[in-house]
């Protein structure tokens, strides 16, 4: 195996960065990340280019540092050292510095392990809430323009059934968030990404608590999106039989640092 | 006739409380005891308004709306990181605070004393003097506040309270501004029960710092978990059965020393048997935990 580390010029500048993004699709770049929790190293120096278009696996043993490794991509949490870059729908954005939400609005979709629906929603609901470029977002704005803002909600609720007729969820719309099965509930959490629009998709252990038949129907549904939409994705799993066929690269983290495989 | 009249007129009033802290509670899950501070601030600014600066009611009432959002944007700015337990106790620091100022600052308030004299709810050059009159004028008042309050519901932006209340670590995950929706539920709920509290300091045409207590935060907070979280009829009923419960005590013919502690003890009875009973409240649609 080989350090990814090794690869990236480390004295590449941001404005480099940003051309060679656009010229070779990178949509994520982390150099030298660390982070440590309580004196315990969790993300050691670790480094990657993410390609546009691409299907990473990320393996690794039960606290090896996986989802926090997700969780600093996507600006949930700040790494002591390091910078991680994301290309999203054409902006550049310093992960590090900037907000999640500003990020997920972007275009960085995120599937929790612990899938996070709203449960007092429906279904429709759920996907309808990650629709946050509407003017009806603005209270005074609902108010004002509210012919304009019905409008618009009408339009992203065409687009929301639309994204669940693709995970196959359309007839369940009307259902609560929280009478799913765990299968169903993830297929609603994919919907949700795609309705706003999400270029790089991180999903955490997407295949955990599945039958066998809810595997397939997920693995199936990932590599259409990767395939026919060229969503990026980065997925933690444990399930490599499943997993690893449809992925372009396999990367292991091993305590903290990153490595390809 | 007079004393209905009196009872809905108060109703009318609470209700506009008890939704606007139902905004808070029901569809952003904050949970705040210092609603009676903001009320307060809304009934001194009407009251200061009308008495010493000449305004009439409705403008009075605009200005008691943009002082309880103010203080409310005053709050929120610095403290919307705060959630839970820790938000509960900077409310309360909240409403001691401005209690406080209410009733020390004589100058202005004129403190324990209050300002009396202020005058009756009017329209253009329409006083509504009687309680009929009144009634009609603030049941409006309640209608169209109610009016804005479904439309915001049923907007993205209620939509994305609801999702915020739900799960805020999600909500930021699918692109909400969390901390944006967190201040501007705060500052209309503020702003609402400004009005309410203008409307309060014309109906009776007197206030001290003793209606804007801790007590009556409490009270308010009561109707909104007895009514129900989350929907538009929930904080109504709460509104109606808390007005209620004192009338029918005063029935009772108890001692004045004896029928305050029992109204108390009837609140707090009440307060536990929703709990264990009916967590949603009497016509609510989400349980506040």
């Amino acid at each position: 195996m080989e350090i990814l580390a090794n690869t990236i010029e480390r004295q590449t500048s941001y404005s480099d960065l940003t051309d060679n993004m656009d010229n070779s699709r990178i949509i994520a770049r982390a150099e030298c990340v660390h982070l440590a929790f309580e004196g315990h190293c969790i993300l050691d120096d670790v480094s990657f280019d993410l390609l546009n278009g691409k299907a990473v696996f990320l393996r690794g043993d039960n606290g090896s540092g996986k989802t926090t490794l997700l969780n600093t991509v996507s600006g949930f949490l700040r790494p002591d050292k390091g910078q991680i870059h994301l290309n999203l729908n054409g902006r550049s954005f310093d992960a590090v510095r900037t907000q999640p939400e500003r990020l997920a609005r972007a275009g960085l979709g995120r599937l929790w392990q612990d899938i996070r629906l709203f449960p007092t929603m429906t279904v429709l609901e759920n996907v309808l809430a990650a629709s946050t470029g509407l003017i009806g977002l603005n209270p005074a704005l609902a108010l004002a323009a509210w012919p304009v803002s019905r409008h618009q909600e009408r339009r992203a609720r065409e687009k929301a059934l639309a994204n669940l007729e693709l995970v196959g969820m359309a007839d369940r719309a009307k259902s609560s968030g929280d009478k799913l099965s765990v299968g169903q509930m993830k297929r609603v959490a994919i919907a949700r990404m795609l309705q706003s629009e999400a270029e790089l998709m991180l999903l955490d252990e997407p295949l955990a608590g599945l039958d066998r038949d809810s595997v397939d129907g997920l693995v199936s549904l990932l590599n259409r999106l990767n395939q026919e939409q060229g969503k990026t994705l980065l997925i933690v799993e444990h399930q490599h039989e499943q997993m690893a066929p449809i992925c372009h690269e396999t990367w292991y983290l091993e305590d903290g640092r990153l490595f390809k495989g | 006739m007079n004393y209905i009249f009196h009872l809905l007129i108060y109703f009318e009033i609470y209700v506009i409380v008890a939704m606007s802290l139902n905004l808070l509670i029901g569809y952003s899950g904050l949970l705040q005891v210092a609603h009676a501070a903001y009320y307060g601030i809304g009934a001194y600014t009407a009251a200061l308004l009308m008495l010493k600066s000449g305004f009439s009611f409705l403008p009075a009432l605009a200005g008691a709306a943009i002082a309880a959002g103010v203080m409310s944007l005053l709050v929120s700015l610095p403290t919307w990181r705060f959630r839970g337990d820790y938000f509960v106790m900077i409310s309360l620091a909240v409403q001691v605070t401005i209690y406080a100022i209410m009733y020390n600052w004589t100058d202005l308030t004129n403190g324990p004393y209050g300002l009396a004299g202020i005058p009756k709810p009017a329209l253009l050059n329409s006083i509504y003097a009687t309680q009929e009159s009144i009634f009609l004028f603030y049941g409006s008042i309640v209608v169209l506040l109610a009016g804005i309050l479904a439309v915001l519901k049923q907007s993205p932006f209620g939509r994305s309270l609801q999702a915020m209340r739900d799960d805020e670590l999600a909500a930021r995950s699918v692109g909400l501004p969390v901390r944006l929706l967190k201040i501007e539920s705060f500052l209309i709920a503020s702003a609402m029960v400004g009005v309410a509290g203008g409307m309060y300091t014309a109906y009776v045409s007197y206030i001290d710092p003793t209606s804007f207590t801790l007590d009556e935060s409490i009270l308010m907070l009561s109707m909104v978990i007895v009514g129900g979280t989350g929907n538009v009829r929930g904080p109504i009923i709460g509104a109606a059965v808390l007005i209620a419960i004192p009338e029918i005590l005063r029935f009772l013919a108890l001692p004045d020393a004896i029928a305050a502690n029992m109204r108390l003890l009837v609140y707090g009875l009440l307060l536990i048997l929703m709990m264990h009973l009916r967590p949603q409240g009497l016509a609510g649609k989400y349980r506040f935990e």
